[in-house]
Protein backbone atom coordinates (compact mmCIF):
# COMPACT_ATOMS: atom_id res chain seq x y z
CA UNK A 1 0.00 0.00 0.00
CA UNK A 2 1.38 3.41 -0.97
CA UNK A 3 1.53 6.34 1.46
CA UNK A 4 -1.12 8.15 -0.64
CA UNK A 5 -3.48 5.14 -0.55
CA UNK A 6 -3.03 4.89 3.23
CA UNK A 7 -3.63 8.65 3.65
CA UNK A 8 -6.89 8.38 1.66
CA UNK A 9 -8.11 5.49 3.83
CA UNK A 10 -7.11 7.28 7.06
CA UNK A 11 -8.82 10.50 5.87
CA UNK A 12 -12.05 8.68 4.95
CA UNK A 13 -12.08 6.75 8.23
CA UNK A 14 -11.27 9.89 10.23
CA UNK A 15 -14.11 11.81 8.55
CA UNK A 16 -16.60 9.00 9.32
CA UNK A 17 -15.38 8.76 12.93
CA UNK A 18 -15.44 12.54 13.36
CA UNK A 19 -18.99 12.70 12.00
CA UNK A 20 -20.14 9.95 14.38
CA UNK A 21 -18.47 11.76 17.31
CA UNK A 22 -20.00 15.19 16.65
CA UNK A 23 -23.46 13.66 16.12
CA UNK A 24 -23.31 11.65 19.37
CA UNK A 25 -21.32 13.96 21.65
CA UNK A 26 -22.20 17.44 20.38
CA UNK A 27 -25.31 17.52 18.18
CA UNK A 28 -27.53 15.29 20.34
CA UNK A 29 -26.96 17.36 23.56
CA UNK A 30 -27.58 20.56 21.52
CA UNK A 31 -30.78 19.21 19.97
CA UNK A 32 -31.95 17.90 23.34
CA UNK A 33 -31.35 21.42 24.80
CA UNK A 34 -29.32 19.83 27.59
CA UNK A 35 -25.62 20.84 27.48
CA UNK A 36 -25.00 18.75 30.62
CA UNK A 37 -25.36 15.64 28.42
CA UNK A 38 -22.17 16.54 26.50
CA UNK A 39 -19.74 15.23 29.17
CA UNK A 40 -21.35 11.77 29.63
CA UNK A 41 -21.83 11.50 25.85
CA UNK A 42 -18.11 12.20 25.30
CA UNK A 43 -17.21 9.62 27.94
CA UNK A 44 -19.38 7.01 26.19
CA UNK A 45 -17.80 7.90 22.82
CA UNK A 46 -14.22 7.63 24.15
CA UNK A 47 -14.83 4.36 25.99
CA UNK A 48 -16.77 2.67 23.18
CA UNK A 49 -14.11 3.83 20.66
CA UNK A 50 -11.32 2.43 22.85
CA UNK A 51 -13.21 -0.87 23.29
CA UNK A 52 -13.70 -1.13 19.52
CA UNK A 53 -10.02 -0.31 18.94
CA UNK A 54 -9.00 -3.03 21.39
CA UNK A 55 -11.22 -5.54 19.56
CA UNK A 56 -9.70 -4.49 16.23
CA UNK A 57 -6.13 -4.85 17.55
CA UNK A 58 -7.02 -8.35 18.80
CA UNK A 59 -8.55 -9.24 15.42
CA UNK A 60 -5.65 -7.78 13.42
CA UNK A 61 -3.15 -9.91 15.37
CA UNK A 62 -4.96 -13.02 14.05
CA UNK A 63 -5.36 -11.80 10.46
CA UNK A 64 -3.18 -13.73 8.04
CA UNK A 65 -3.60 -11.47 4.98
CA UNK A 66 -1.19 -8.53 5.26
CA UNK A 67 -3.07 -6.46 2.65
CA UNK A 68 -6.35 -6.77 4.58
CA UNK A 69 -4.56 -6.01 7.83
CA UNK A 70 -3.04 -2.78 6.46
CA UNK A 71 -6.38 -1.61 5.02
CA UNK A 72 -8.33 -2.33 8.23
CA UNK A 73 -5.56 -0.68 10.28
CA UNK A 74 -5.64 2.49 8.13
CA UNK A 75 -9.41 2.87 7.74
CA UNK A 76 -10.85 1.43 10.93
CA UNK A 77 -8.16 1.66 13.62
CA UNK A 78 -6.17 4.81 12.76
CA UNK A 79 -8.97 6.52 10.82
CA UNK A 80 -12.38 5.70 12.28
CA UNK A 81 -11.45 4.93 15.91
CA UNK A 82 -8.91 7.78 15.97
CA UNK A 83 -11.43 10.28 14.58
CA UNK A 84 -14.28 8.95 16.72
CA UNK A 85 -12.44 9.32 20.04
CA UNK A 86 -10.98 12.66 21.08
CA UNK A 87 -8.34 13.41 23.69
CA UNK A 88 -8.46 17.17 23.14
CA UNK A 89 -12.22 17.34 23.80
CA UNK A 90 -11.64 15.39 27.01
CA UNK A 91 -8.86 17.79 28.14
CA UNK A 92 -10.98 20.85 27.26
CA UNK A 93 -13.91 19.36 29.20
CA UNK A 94 -11.65 18.68 32.21
CA UNK A 95 -10.07 22.15 32.17
CA UNK A 96 -13.48 23.88 31.83
CA UNK A 97 -14.90 21.76 34.67
CA UNK A 98 -11.98 22.71 36.94
CA UNK A 99 -12.33 26.41 36.03
CA UNK A 100 -16.10 26.38 36.66
CA UNK A 101 -15.95 24.04 39.69
CA UNK A 102 -18.21 21.45 38.00
CA UNK A 103 -17.27 18.35 39.97
CA UNK A 104 -19.38 15.81 38.06
CA UNK A 105 -18.14 16.93 34.61
CA UNK A 106 -14.54 16.90 35.87
CA UNK A 107 -14.95 13.44 37.37
CA UNK A 108 -16.43 12.13 34.10
CA UNK A 109 -13.53 13.56 32.05
CA UNK A 110 -10.94 12.27 34.54
CA UNK A 111 -12.51 8.80 34.62
CA UNK A 112 -11.76 8.47 30.88
CA UNK A 113 -8.06 8.19 31.83
CA UNK A 114 -8.82 4.95 33.68
CA UNK A 115 -11.81 3.56 31.76
CA UNK A 116 -10.50 4.00 28.18
CA UNK A 117 -7.33 1.87 28.68
CA UNK A 118 -9.44 -0.67 30.59
CA UNK A 119 -11.92 -0.81 27.68
CA UNK A 120 -9.08 -1.32 25.17
CA UNK A 121 -7.62 -4.13 27.32
CA UNK A 122 -11.09 -5.71 27.56
CA UNK A 123 -11.50 -5.55 23.77
CA UNK A 124 -8.14 -7.24 23.19
CA UNK A 125 -8.94 -9.88 25.82
CA UNK A 126 -12.34 -10.64 24.23
CA UNK A 127 -10.81 -11.16 20.79
CA UNK A 128 -8.14 -13.49 22.18
CA UNK A 129 -10.72 -15.42 24.21
CA UNK A 130 -13.13 -16.09 21.35
CA UNK A 131 -11.30 -17.80 18.47
CA UNK A 132 -12.83 -17.70 15.00
CA UNK A 133 -12.83 -21.51 14.75
CA UNK A 134 -15.32 -23.30 17.04
CA UNK A 135 -13.74 -24.95 20.05
CA UNK A 136 -14.04 -28.76 19.58
CA UNK A 137 -16.43 -30.42 21.98
CA UNK A 138 -15.90 -33.87 23.53
CA UNK A 139 -18.38 -35.44 21.04
CA UNK A 140 -16.77 -33.84 17.94
CA UNK A 141 -13.31 -34.94 19.15
CA UNK A 142 -14.55 -38.55 19.48
CA UNK A 143 -16.13 -38.34 15.99
CA UNK A 144 -12.81 -37.12 14.52
CA UNK A 145 -10.82 -39.89 16.15
CA UNK A 146 -13.29 -42.60 15.06
CA UNK B 1 -20.60 30.56 5.30
CA UNK B 2 -22.51 30.78 8.58
CA UNK B 3 -24.87 33.35 7.02
CA UNK B 4 -25.47 31.15 3.95
CA UNK B 5 -26.28 28.12 6.10
CA UNK B 6 -28.33 30.29 8.46
CA UNK B 7 -30.32 31.60 5.50
CA UNK B 8 -31.06 28.07 4.39
CA UNK B 9 -31.75 26.39 7.75
CA UNK B 10 -33.01 29.21 10.00
CA UNK B 11 -31.83 30.40 13.43
CA UNK B 12 -28.19 30.31 14.60
CA UNK B 13 -29.04 27.78 17.34
CA UNK B 14 -30.35 25.41 14.67
CA UNK B 15 -27.38 25.96 12.37
CA UNK B 16 -24.68 24.92 14.89
CA UNK B 17 -25.47 21.18 14.58
CA UNK B 18 -25.61 21.60 10.78
CA UNK B 19 -22.21 23.33 10.77
CA UNK B 20 -20.79 20.57 12.97
CA UNK B 21 -22.11 17.83 10.70
CA UNK B 22 -20.89 19.58 7.54
CA UNK B 23 -17.47 20.88 8.64
CA UNK B 24 -16.23 18.66 11.48
CA UNK B 25 -15.77 15.54 9.26
CA UNK B 26 -13.56 17.56 6.86
CA UNK B 27 -11.37 18.74 9.73
CA UNK B 28 -11.38 15.29 11.36
CA UNK B 29 -10.22 13.64 8.12
CA UNK B 30 -7.33 16.10 7.76
CA UNK B 31 -6.51 15.75 11.48
CA UNK B 32 -6.41 11.96 11.22
CA UNK B 33 -3.96 12.14 8.28
CA UNK B 34 -1.79 14.64 10.21
CA UNK B 35 -1.74 12.28 13.23
CA UNK B 36 -0.82 9.28 11.07
CA UNK B 37 1.99 11.32 9.45
CA UNK B 38 3.30 12.38 12.88
CA UNK B 39 3.26 8.78 14.13
CA UNK B 40 4.99 7.61 10.93
CA UNK B 41 7.69 10.31 11.26
CA UNK B 42 8.41 9.47 14.92
CA UNK B 43 8.40 5.72 14.16
CA UNK B 44 10.88 5.99 11.28
CA UNK B 45 13.20 8.60 12.84
CA UNK B 46 13.13 7.82 16.58
CA UNK B 47 11.66 4.27 16.57
CA UNK B 48 9.03 5.60 19.00
CA UNK B 49 5.49 5.67 17.52
CA UNK B 50 4.04 6.55 20.93
CA UNK B 51 5.84 9.92 20.86
CA UNK B 52 3.93 10.70 17.64
CA UNK B 53 0.63 10.15 19.49
CA UNK B 54 1.97 12.26 22.38
CA UNK B 55 2.88 15.14 20.02
CA UNK B 56 -0.51 14.88 18.25
CA UNK B 57 -2.38 15.17 21.58
CA UNK B 58 -0.43 18.26 22.68
CA UNK B 59 -0.76 20.00 19.27
CA UNK B 60 -4.50 19.22 19.19
CA UNK B 61 -4.99 20.79 22.63
CA UNK B 62 -3.05 23.87 21.49
CA UNK B 63 -5.31 24.18 18.40
CA UNK B 64 -8.39 23.74 20.63
CA UNK B 65 -7.14 26.61 22.80
CA UNK B 66 -6.43 28.91 19.85
CA UNK B 67 -9.92 28.38 18.35
CA UNK B 68 -11.82 27.96 21.64
CA UNK B 69 -13.59 31.30 21.34
CA UNK B 70 -13.70 31.53 17.55
CA UNK B 71 -16.95 31.79 15.58
CA UNK B 72 -19.13 28.73 15.01
CA UNK B 73 -17.68 27.93 11.57
CA UNK B 74 -14.03 27.98 12.74
CA UNK B 75 -14.91 26.10 15.94
CA UNK B 76 -16.67 23.35 13.98
CA UNK B 77 -13.80 23.01 11.47
CA UNK B 78 -10.78 23.39 13.78
CA UNK B 79 -11.90 22.39 17.31
CA UNK B 80 -14.54 19.69 16.74
CA UNK B 81 -12.98 18.66 13.42
CA UNK B 82 -9.21 19.07 13.12
CA UNK B 83 -8.26 18.91 16.83
CA UNK B 84 -10.75 16.08 17.43
CA UNK B 85 -9.31 14.08 14.52
CA UNK B 86 -5.70 14.87 15.40
CA UNK B 87 -6.04 13.76 19.02
CA UNK B 88 -7.19 10.27 19.89
CA UNK B 89 -8.14 8.16 22.88
CA UNK B 90 -8.28 4.81 21.09
CA UNK B 91 -4.63 4.69 19.95
CA UNK B 92 -3.50 6.06 23.31
CA UNK B 93 -5.53 3.44 25.18
CA UNK B 94 -4.02 0.62 23.08
CA UNK B 95 -0.54 2.11 23.64
CA UNK B 96 -1.15 2.30 27.41
CA UNK B 97 -2.24 -1.36 27.51
CA UNK B 98 0.97 -2.32 25.67
CA UNK B 99 3.09 -0.27 28.09
CA UNK B 100 1.30 -1.87 31.06
CA UNK B 101 1.89 -5.39 29.74
CA UNK B 102 5.58 -4.68 29.04
CA UNK B 103 5.96 -3.06 32.48
CA UNK B 104 7.20 0.20 30.92
CA UNK B 105 6.23 2.47 33.79
CA UNK B 106 8.11 5.48 32.44
CA UNK B 107 5.98 5.37 29.26
CA UNK B 108 2.82 5.12 31.34
CA UNK B 109 3.89 8.15 33.36
CA UNK B 110 4.72 10.03 30.14
CA UNK B 111 1.33 9.29 28.54
CA UNK B 112 -0.96 9.70 31.56
CA UNK B 113 0.12 12.54 33.90
CA UNK B 114 2.83 13.88 31.56
CA UNK B 115 0.61 14.21 28.49
CA UNK B 116 -2.28 15.58 30.55
CA UNK B 117 -0.11 18.29 32.15
CA UNK B 118 1.46 19.31 28.83
CA UNK B 119 -1.93 19.23 27.06
CA UNK B 120 -3.55 21.51 29.64
CA UNK B 121 -0.54 23.83 29.37
CA UNK B 122 -0.81 23.83 25.55
CA UNK B 123 -4.55 24.55 25.81
CA UNK B 124 -3.92 27.53 28.12
CA UNK B 125 -1.11 28.87 25.91
CA UNK B 126 -3.38 28.53 22.87
CA UNK B 127 -6.16 30.41 24.64
CA UNK B 128 -3.84 33.19 25.74
CA UNK B 129 -2.57 33.49 22.14
CA UNK B 130 -6.13 33.84 20.88
CA UNK B 131 -6.47 36.85 23.19
CA UNK B 132 -8.78 35.27 25.75
CA UNK B 133 -6.95 34.40 28.95
CA UNK B 134 -8.62 31.69 31.00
Amino acid sequence: MTRFHRACLVCAGGACGGLARVVLAQCLPLLANDPALAAPALLVVNISGSLFAGCLVGLLRRTRSEATMLKVDAFMLVGFCGGFTSYSACVVSLETAVAKHEILTGALALSTFVLAPFAAALGMHLMVRYPDEPVPTQRSRMRTHS
Amino acid sequence: MLMAIEGFFGRVDDTIPVLLVLLAPIGAGIGAVARDSLVHAFRTRLKRADLGIFAAQVIACFVSGVFAHADATAAALFVAGFAGGLSTWSSLAVELVGSWRERQWSRLMLHLPGALALSVLALLIGRSMSGVAS
